[in-house]
């Protein structure tokens, strides 16, 4: 399938990189010569020069043969005319816009098929939020993905060098432990995710990915050590539109005590008029005195946010040094997403990450009920539900043939988590959840659905 | 500054003022009183000679000016003061010029102070028109509030925007002519609605339409000496306590509520404070008054509501002598006189909305003590208020500050004691009438000597004029071209 990517930003790009991988045909476009040249030099994908709402650059880029139309560019504006204006020269193509501003909500007749057709608008920000949110709500996580509409997540916890369980290996973990239905499908060491085995050591630093049940969540944490105090002191590095929206997000959710640091004091102003009571601070300097003075030492939580990475990463490293319990980053950037993990960050904000797993998912919408990627952009969570037709449906695991670097994370069951071994045999209509490292994915979506002897 | 201009716009003043003191004349003739012949004289005066000032000095198609505005405001309600005075001075029933002059500017600003001790013997006609320089006045403010204070930037129209809740656009209306013709619609509308329900509780018309007037502009004239106090009837009371409260709320709010939001008195921040000061300060006076002064409960509750809204609304109606309340509630009582009203209402006072930002301002300030690199955008109703408006309103609460303590300390060198000129200095100058101790609940001003009746009609119109309107044309750049 043809996809056009409009726009090689940040999301464009890695968009173009992971569906090469999956020998996805890519054309990307984008207006500036020297994104588009690194495009060329390092993707296997046709890349234009080229105003992505042009009809001219639209028909070189060969929309007629399309099925999907991405458009991420920085611009809202941009996004919708190209999709406009994609549809016109192909009706059948589906479209995707990224937006950045809610205020087209107001109005979302705009987006229907009779006016600008766009198929499936995505806000990296907004789902970055809110992924970052479900994340806060469990203590001690580092990540949560929901999968079953929240009945079961997948919780990236660090493991701490004190921890209990530092230095087991996950079969003794399981044996220690057999009520409490304990499942760690991937493992997020140094910068590197891991797809572990039964013999496999956990370490100290290792955050670990754990698949749990929503109610036997209390008692998992328990064994890893959390404890679970609610937090109460936030604080919020950044006032551009992530750290505004999680302010708001917290206000909304009654946290009380919010405090948003900014630079700009003419955002600052803009911040302030719309939250309620988040004390907003103007200060450029972010050292050691001043987020001291300004009681960093006791936040339950820290998240640095404003749109340098570089600065986020530090400022976050910073505050966990004063004391912040909890410190998060905002990265656009897979390589810094892994790094921060390593070097102690509790939680990362990727917008563009969040960004991706929807354009997948969406991509892959029919065979897929969710996509979402874990860190580093290796290794994704895969969600599907088990036809009739599927190779895997009603035989044990041990005769299937999994492709490497994949592993089947957990089933649900008519409400009932099931941890998977080699006798488990999948019922139609159990939702099933792989992890699967790039390479593996087309494997995957090969043995989920329609069985070829079927035809 | 067109001089043209402000001439005609005067005319018209003074001609419409003599169309309406002739509808005065009718109730002499109805009732036999001896006005008559005076009330005719005047009224066709004032139409006449208004209205060849306003034809002869009118230019089709010039334009005023905001100075012209300022002017016009100021000279109008100057010139209707001392005007309006003419048929009291001319029957005879004031004493001197002064006391003409302070009853009618106390009528034209709805203050409601008096120099009449015994009103009952005055012509009803008289009463009447002296009721009707309170509706007159109301009016006035109406247009005051739409047209000349939010140039001002202290009142009116630019606190009117950061109040309404809704997602209205600046004003009700787009044009300033509209929204002051929709106010007046509801000012009309209540006006009609309380005569009715009065007379209906069983006061007479004349009686009714009277107190109407001085209600809904928050006046406080009565055509009883002992007040509403006369009637004795806990219905009119309490009728009479609603429409004082809708008269002190934003009108916009009114017409809001008129037009399917009835929710809007209790999300808008400065009418839910206005109610909750009203019931707090009401049963914290009925609890003080209660077993010492009134044996019966309900006459308690509806005394001390009635007083509170009496006065909060600076009105000035009385139906008990607060003077034999304990000092607490009088002082009380003189709190509520500088807050008066709501912004966009025809009560006098600093205004319930300014008071809201000073407070605000105030914790703003005490927070940035602890935090001084906080940026906090000061709100009421999640909307902020923008810097300049907010040093606007903090200049206008020094000045009124100001404006008292000068007035007070003039009082009290002219051998006036000094809770006497406490009391009437706030009472005047927030435009309520009657204050504390010798010009208490029962008494009048006409003791008062000729030049502290001139310091008070001064206060009651600064006051009435929301200060700036006024200054502003003291101040020297004014007048430079």
């Amino acid at each position: 399938m043809r996809i056009i990517i409009v726009g090689a930003g940040e999301t464009g790009y890695h968009l173009a990189r992971r569906l090469s991988y999956e020998k996805q045909e890519v054309v990307v476009v984008d207006r500036y010569e020297e994104r588009i040249s690194l495009v060329e030099e390092t993707l296997d994908v046709h890349a234009i020069v080229g105003r992505g709402s042009s009809p001219t650059v639209l028909r070189q880029s060969g929309i007629e043969g399309a099925g999907i139309f991405v458009a991420v560019t920085d611009s809202d504006e941009v996004n919708l005319v190209a999709c406009f204006v994609g549809g016109k020269l192909n009706g059948h193509m589906k479209k995707v816009a990224r937006l950045r501003h809610e205020d087209y909500f107001d109005l979302p007749e705009i987006l229907d098929e009779k006016h600008l057709g766009v198929d499936l608008v995505i806000s990296p920000e907004a789902e970055a939020v809110k992924r970052l949110m479900s994340a806060l709500e469990i203590p001690g996580a580092t990540d949560v993905i929901d999968f079953a509409e929240g009945r079961v997540k997948l919780v990236g916890i660090r493991l701490h060098h004190d921890s209990p369980l530092v230095g087991k290996t996950l079969i003794s973990l399981r044996e220690q432990y057999p009520s409490h239905r304990l499942f760690i499908p991937a493992i997020l060491r140094e910068s590197e995710v891991l797809i572990p085995r039964g013999s496999d050591v956990l370490q100290a630093n290792d955050a670990i990915y754990l698949m749990t049940q929503v109610e036997s969540l209390p008692t998992a944490l328990e064994i890893f050590g959390v404890l679970a105090t609610k937090p109460k002191k936030f604080f919020i590095v950044g006032g551009s539109t992530v750290g505004l929206r999680i302010a708001q997000e917290l206000e909304r959710r009654g946290y009380s005590q919010i405090t948003l640091i900014e630079a700009d004091p003419a955002r600052c102003e803009a911040v302030a008029a719309v939250l309620d009571h988040t004390l907003v601070l103007n200060s450029e300097t972010l050292d050691e005195p001043f987020l001291r003075g300004e009681g960093v030492a006791e936040a339950d939580v820290f998240l640095a946010v404003t749109e340098h990475d570089e600065q986020n990463a530090l400022v976050a490293l910073l505050a966990k040094r004063v004391g912040a319990a909890r410190v998060a980053a905002l990265t656009n950037k897979a390589d810094y997403h892994r790094l921060l993990n390593a070097v102690g960050i509790d939680m990362v904000i990727n917008p563009r990450l969040t960004a991706a797993s929807r354009i997948l998912q969406y991509i892959r919408r029919g065979k897929v009920i969710s996509v979402s990627m874990l860190p580093g952009e290796e290794v994704e969570a895969l969600e599907f539900e088990a036809m009739e037709t599927s190779r895997l449906v009603k035989k044990p695991l041990r005769k299937l043939k999994f492709p490497p670097g994949a592993i089947l994370g957990g089933v649900e069951r008519a409400g009932d988590f099931i941890i998977p071994d080699g006798d488990t045999r999948i019922e139609i209509g159990d939702r099933a959840v792989f992890f699967a490292k790039t390479e593996a994915i087309p494997g995957i979506e090969k043995l989920v659905t329609v069985g070829l002897s079927f035809f | 500054m067109h001089p043209r201009l402000i001439t005609a716009a005067l005319g018209a003043i003074l001609a419409v003022l003599g169309l309406c003191m002739s509808t005065s004349i009718p109730w002499s003739l109805h009732f036999g009183d001896q006005a008559h012949d005076e009330l005719l004289l005047i009224s066709a005066a004032c139409a006449i000679l208004g209205s060849l000032a306003a034809l002869g000095f009118w230019k089709a198609g010039a334009e005023y000016s905001v100075k012209d505005g300022f002017v016009v405001v100021t000279l109008g309600w100057v010139l209707a003061g001392l005007l309006g005075g003419m048929p009291y001075y001319i029957c005879g029933v004031a004493p001197s010029f002064v006391d003409a002059v302070f009853e009618s500017v106390s009528g034209f600003t709805t203050t409601g102070s008096s120099v009449m001790a015994d009103v009952e013997s005055l012509p009803r006609s008289l009463l009447f028109w002296r009721s009707l320089t309170h509706w007159l006045g109301g009016m006035g403010i109406i247009v005051l509030s739409v047209a000349i204070l939010p140039i001002l930037g202290v009142g009116g129209m630019a606190m009117l925007k950061a109040e309404i809740p809704s997602p209205t656009v600046d004003r009700l209306r787009p044009t300033v002519a509209a929204t002051a013709k929709t106010l007046w619609k509801v000012y009309l509308f209540l006006t009609v609605l309380q005569t009715l329900l009065l007379w209906l509780a069983g006061m007479d018309l004349f009686d009714s339409i009277c107190h109407t007037f001085a209600t809904l502009a928050t006046g406080g004239f009565s055509t009883k000496n002992l007040s509403v106090g006369h009637y004795n009837s806990p219905v009119i009371y309490c009728i009479i306590i609603v429409f004082m409260l809708l008269a002190g709320l934003n009108f916009t709010l009114h017409y809001e509520a008129a037009t399917g939001k009835p929710g809007v008195y209790w999300n808008t921040t400065e009418c839910r404070t206005y109610l909750l000061l009203f019931v707090v300060c009401s049963l914290f006076i009925a609890w003080n008054v209660y077993g010492e002064i009134y044996a019966n409960l309900s006459e308690a509750f509806i005394g001390s509501a009635f007083q509170v809204a009496s006065i909060m609304t600076t009105t000035g109606f009385v139906t008990n002598d607060w003077e034999k309340w304990p000092w607490v509630c009088q002082w009380l009582l003189l709190c509520l006189m500088f807050m008066g009203g709501c912004a966009g209402s025809t009560g006098g006072g600093i205004k319930c909305m300014r008071l809201i930002v000073l407070t605000k301002a105030v914790f703003r300030e005490l927070r940035l003590l602890s935090h001084p690199r906080a940026v906090i955008s000061l709100k009421v109703d999640r909307k902020v208020i923008p810097g300049p408006i907010v040093s606007g309103i903090l200049a206008f609460i020094g000045l009124f500050v100001g404006v008292w303590s000068a007035s007070v300390l003039a009082l009290i060198a002219m051998q006036i004691d000094v809770i006497t000129a406490v009391g009437a200095v706030t009472a005047n100058l927030s435009n309520v009438g009657p204050g504390l101790n010798r010009v208490g609940a029962t008494d009048t001003y006409e003791w008062m000597s000729e030049p502290v009746k001139w310091v008070l009609i001064f206060d009651m119109l600064v006051g009435r004029l929301e200060l700036y309107t006024v200054f502003v044309l003291l101040t020297p750049s004014f007048w430079r071209r």
